[in-house]
């Protein structure tokens, strides 16, 4: 449980995305094997890494690839072309001025520090939505976890 | 997969309301507090954000 200094929304499963847990045990509905990988192309929602917010993106890379390429090598690479971030016409990009409305830019999406593999392992998510975005949110949706430590 | 009755603390990622300025929502990191009963969309949750409020107010 988190302190009350977070705030508690009431909601339903329309606005609900759940995220794989990499400590679930095996069997469980939040472990990664039931995650399934999305392939190339895919619309997914990325997390900024260090942050807690997300960001719509194009997967253009899998895994497999991932781990022979030797662009991939490089960690600033990797970030960069694992998820290119889409900017559709009728949203506006993710940027400072525009969520300094809902957050301070310096306390939720401002990455601190320096990254490292285990940063990567741990924090980059994508969900892969099956309906409309970001107008529908299905019920019925898939997701994914890269745990990319194994890739290297 | 579908989704099945999440449990208390598992982290989701949550679409935060459209703030009264018109301004983006945003897609935030949140963890499951509590079930709070079924719906037409499969179920009413209770969620909280994964970053403490700005400025030290709890949520309503």
């Amino acid at each position: 449980m988190l302190t009350s200094d977070h705030r508690i929304y009431k909601t339903t499963l329309k606005t609900i995305l759940p995220l794989p847990d990499p400590d679930a045990p095996v069997g469980s509905p939040a472990h990664l094997n039931v995650y399934p990988e999305f392939p190339v192309g895919s619309t997914v929602m990325a997390l900024y890494p260090d942050t807690s917010c997300f960001y719509r993106a194009e997967v253009i890379a899998t895994p497999d690839r991932v781990g022979v390429h030797p662009d991939f090598l490089s960690l600033n690479i990797l970030l960069k072309l694992i998820f290119r971030q889409l900017l559709p016409q009728n949203t506006s990009p993710l940027t400072k001025s525009s969520l300094k409305t809902t957050k301070a830019w310096n306390t939720r999406y401002q990455p601190s520090g320096s990254l490292n593999f285990l940063d990567i392992s741990s924090r980059i998510y994508a969900l892969q939505k099956l309906l409309s975005f970001p107008v529908g949110f299905g019920l019925e949706v898939y997701f994914f976890a890269s745990n990319f430590s194994v890739l290297f | 997969m579908s989704i099945k009755q999440l449990q208390p603390g598992r982290k989701v990622v949550f679409h935060q309301p459209k703030p009264a300025d018109g301004a983006d929502s945003a897609w935030i990191l949140a963890v499951v507090v509590k079930y709070v009963g079924p719906d037409k969309h499969g179920g009413k949750y209770e969620v909280q954000d994964a970053e403490p409020q700005d400025d030290g107010k709890p949520g309503p």
